[in-house]
């Protein structure tokens, strides 16, 4: 009988025992690698019960070309000109006050300290750091043009991205 | 690869090193919490495998391949009647593994039934239900019932129509029962009613609904799954204590 606790097998070589050993190992490992991604993957949330911050704005007709329109309820402007439809927030980058348009001098305007913003949304004057919000537009199956709030579109100091609309 | 640990930090881990000498082996079941389930000493000829067929080893062990894998549905599945179903709808199409673990913990507690009965089968059959173990084979009734109750009570969870209908014809069944259920024998002599009798014990209202649903999932994962693994303790521990395993016929 064969000493099982010192394993002295005499019909396998060291240098065969030693690679077996590692194989075995490394697989073990491999294996257990595997499984640790796949329940991190399982655990990383897929799901949401948090209501979509999607919201109809009425249809794409109902904005004219070179308007920018207020959204009182929803606290932001939908602006239309001749390159599509651009949605933009009206908090203040600053502190978050809520800008108003200024059609005069085709401007945002903060009225709690001044911030100015161009009509892309870019901060001219005043204290805000940076642009304003954009959040992205789209045209839903029903035909509403529709702001999704959770998205909000990262933009630098350039110009603004439109929305095209097949429709329009 | 040897690990180059400080002697005395290998130590506070590993009170005692592997063993060395045959006296040692044999003291390895004393001193670890993980082997003292285990004899000091097994017969060879009666650890062959067309003795036992290992069936209450592959209970254990799908035991808890449905343990691991109950636990990370957990993290998902809600006992709530409005969500129940939705949450493994989720699980079976959205969530990564999901429908693989989903699918992993129905088939394994399928086995488990299978296998249960397997193994009483074969304990009857070699007539190892004879002393010493007469209470061995009492323990195994108990964790036949739990495992029976383990199923049942996953059945619901799912909260689909099959799964209600089910479950509603099981406790159905419950009124029929003597002296505890409304329509059985002595029920009404005993003053039973649909409301007061064992399957509102059960279900915790007249009807199946959210008390039903909460009822039997903290059973699932939880009081069931807790006393079978006390009786399945006892049930190794008598399989080697009372020894002459597995005896040839």
């Amino acid at each position: 009988m064969p000493d099982l606790i010192n394993g002295s097998g005499d019909a396998c070589s060291p240098s065969r025992r030693r690679l077996l050993f590692n194989l075995g190992w490394t697989g073990l490992g491999l294996w257990v690698a595997a499984s640790l991604v796949g329940l991190i993957r399982f655990v990383w949330p897929q799901v949401s019960d948090r209501p979509s911050n999607a919201v109809a704005v009425g249809y794409p007709e109902d904005y004219l070309p070179g308007q920018v329109v207020y959204n009182q309820g929803y606290k932001l402007f939908i602006i239309r000109d001749e390159k599509g439809f651009v949605s933009l927030s009206a908090r203040c980058t600053h502190l978050g006050c809520n800008v108003v348009w200024n059609q005069d001098h085709h401007v945002f305007l903060c009225p709690c300290h001044g911030g100015k913003y161009d009509r892309q949304g870019r901060n001219l004057e005043g204290p805000p750091p940076r642009p304003l919000d954009q959040f992205a537009v789209r045209v839903d199956r029903r035909g509403y043009l529709v702001v999704d709030k959770d998205r909000i579109i990262k933009r630098g100091p350039g110009p603004l991205q439109h929305f095209h609309s097949e429709r329009v | 690869m040897p690990v180059n640990l400080p002697p005395e930090f290998k130590r506070k881990i590993f009170r005692h090193g592997l063993p060395r000498t045959p006296t040692e082996a044999l003291q390895v079941p004393r001193r670890s919490v993980f082997w003292h389930l285990h004899p000091t000493r097994i017969f060879a000829e009666r650890m062959q495998l067309r003795f036992s067929f290992c069936l209450g080893g592959i209970s254990f062990l799908l035991f808890l391949v449905t343990a691991i894998s109950g636990a990370l549905l957990m993290i998902y599945y809600r006992p709530v009647v409005e969500n129940a179903y939705g949450d493994i709808l989720d699980l079976q199409y959205t969530v990564f593994l999901g429908s693989f673990l989903r699918n992993l913990h129905r088939w394994a507690g399928h086995g488990i039934v299978i296998t249960v009965v397997l193994h009483m089968l074969r304990v009857f059959y070699t007539g190892c239900y004879k002393a010493p173990r007469e209470f061995n084979w009492i323990v195994g009734v108990g964790l036949l019932l739990i495992v029976c109750g383990l199923a049942f009570t996953g059945y619901l969870l799912p909260w689909d129509q099959i799964s209600y209908w089910g479950t509603r014809i099981g406790t159905n069944l419950l009124h029929a029962v003597p002296f505890i259920g409304s329509d059985g024998p002595f029920g009404s002599e005993l003053g039973l009613r649909p409301d007061s009798d064992v399957a509102y014990l059960l279900l915790g209202d007249a009807d199946l609904g959210q008390r039903a649903l909460i009822r039997f999932y903290s059973l699932h994962v939880f009081i069931l799954p807790l006393l079978a693994a006390i009786l399945m303790s006892v049930h190794f521990w008598r399989v080697r204590k009372d020894g002459k395993l597995a005896l040839k016929l």
